[in-house]
């Protein structure tokens, strides 16, 4: 009797690692109303109390514990610190990836094996769709013109799809930028990027779960012109950010600005003029060579300006001149003047001026200086008035 | 010695749910909540969702070898992992209400 005894407490003792018991967390997943099965993904069990590192997780569906359908089973004993009657434990489903997850789901440990939570819904995370960038000129399409000196406003607009409800699209933000030289997570610079963090959100747009989304963004003149994506991120309560994008190419942007008129200030007997000044500023996105003529009253009448009095009253074209590289100051006799400066014309002569765009965004370093002098023959005296037109050509390598 | 009989007692207590089942001429009677029970007579083996059919008042059954834990729970119809449940080894039976289990 007392071997007996002693057996079954051998018995008892080698079955101890056995008494562990179980107890079950269970509960069904419905499929993302997007149509994504909930099957695959995982759910994740923790005690808040204990907090989330001590934590199980189980496969929804065939390959998980409960080998059925939208369903997981976790056994909440294997819980490092177990679990018991009375305490609350908290699951989600784990993104893996794709971006469905859930909200967090609690559930009581009561007694008879297992506890069943409260359905869960797979959610689905924002999809973005129509994103489309362009000016308001639509015609054509996909082809965005600045303005020089200024800037132009684009839009991008996107139709957001919120299966839980549209309520629950949080916020959308855009960023625009150059495809080639920048990539979205750069740092914004008006060559080439663009950020808006507060995109319109029209809730009053289609369906209960759609939202359309509308992002602002000014686009300087000196953007580069290339191809530029508009990426729209939108997110959700559960914090899940979906992208979507669209392509627009920023056309080329020839323009040029010049900050005054030239006067040359001829009060005394001089024959040929002072060295003036003519700034020349890059108001466009391409590197820029001058194309340059002029005129006295009318186009093509030969002379450089037109004068009030004296017997001739006309300053010859040929009589204007200019350097577009460097500075030669003061008194200059008229060898000087041929040898150093060019001739202006009465029909347009292209430059070589390389004045590359803008690139700084806080000074403008796109302006070049000009150098001009006249010399004025005999017979012109009074006020004399010409014309200069200045155009802009674009430079090879620009 | 104490430290031995102190060691006894603990897994008396660890497992004083535990039925010995060497006579169940009358079934197995098993009492509301967890029972471990390890049924040593001769009977056909069954799966365990077989045996939650026969008894719907059984919650779960587990079985738990030296690496793995199987588990079958009474819900959804029946989840889990359908094992079989074998004469001499030992199984976690919940049940909602007292049962007495009849393999015979």
């Amino acid at each position: 009797m007392k071997k007996m005894l002693i057996l079954n407490l051998f018995a008892i003792f080698l079955i101890m690692p056995l008494c562990s018991a179980a107890h079950y967390i269970v509960g069904f997943v419905e499929n993302a109303k997007d149509g994504t099965n909930a099957d695959g993904h995982s759910v994740i069990l923790w005690n808040p109390a204990i907090g989330i590192n001590d934590n199980l997780t189980d496969i929804i569906g065939p390959l998980g514990n409960s080998h059925t359908n939208n369903i997981y089973m976790v056994d909440c004993e294997l819980l490092t610190h177990g679990c018991a009657i009375g305490n609350t434990l908290t699951l989600k489903i784990l993104n893996n990836g794709d971006n469905y997850i859930s909200g967090e789901k609690n559930v009581s440990v009561n007694g008879y094996g297992y506890d069943i939570v409260g359905n869960i819904t797979l959610n689905s995370p924002p999809n973005i769709s129509s994103v489309n960038v362009d000016d308001d000129l639509l015609i054509p399409p996909n082809e965005i013109d600045l303005i020089p000196a200024s800037t132009k406003e684009i839009t991008c607009s996107a139709i957001v799809t919120e299966y839980g409800g549209e309520s629950s699209l949080i916020n959308a933000t855009g960023r625009f930028f150059d495809n080639s030289a920048s990539n979205y997570n750069a740092s914004d610079d008006n060559n080439f990027h663009y950020t808006n963090n507060s995109c319109d959100m029209n809730y009053s747009y289609g369906n209960e779960d759609e939202v359309e989304v509308s992002c602002k963004f000014y686009i300087w003149y000196y953007a580069n012109s290339q191809n530029w994506n508009c990426t729209i991120d939108a997110n959700d309560n559960l914090s899940i950010h979906s992208r979507n994008s669209d392509i627009s190419f920023i056309n080329p942007l020839l323009a040029l600005g010049l900050d005054s008129f030239v006067d040359f200030n001829l009060f005394g007997d001089e024959d040929v003029s002072n060295e003036s000044k003519l700034n020349v500023t890059n108001y466009g996105n391409v590197k820029i060579n001058l194309s340059l003529n002029g005129y006295g009253f009318k186009e093509n009448d030969g002379n450089a300006m037109n004068c009030s009095l004296g017997t001739t009253k006309n300053i010859s074209i040929n009589y204007e001149k200019f350097n577009l590289t460097t500075t030669n100051a003061g008194i200059m006799n008229l060898s000087e003047f041929e040898k150093k400066y060019v001739n202006l014309t009465s029909s347009p002569n292209v430059k070589k001026f390389n004045l590359d765009y803008r690139k700084n965004d806080l000074t403008n370093d796109a302006i070049n200086v000009t150098y001009w002098r006249i010399y004025v023959p005999l017979g012109v005296s009074g006020n004399c008035q010409g014309n200069i037109i200045f155009g802009a050509v674009q430079a090879p390598g620009s | 010695m104490n430290k031995y009989f102190l060691i006894f007692m603990f897994a008396i207590l660890c497992i004083s749910g535990i039925i010995i089942a060497e006579d169940f001429k009358e079934g197995i009677k098993l009492s509301e909540g967890k029972n471990v029970i390890n049924i040593s007579s001769e009977f056909s083996p069954l799966y365990a969702e077989d045996l939650v059919k026969l008894y719907p008042e059984i919650a779960a059954v587990t079985y738990n070898d030296s690496e793995q834990e199987f588990g079958y729970v009474n819900a959804f119809g029946g989840i889990g992992d359908n094992f079989v449940i074998y004469p001499n080894q030992t199984y976690e039976i919940t049940t909602r209400k007292e049962v007495t289990l009849d393999l015979k």
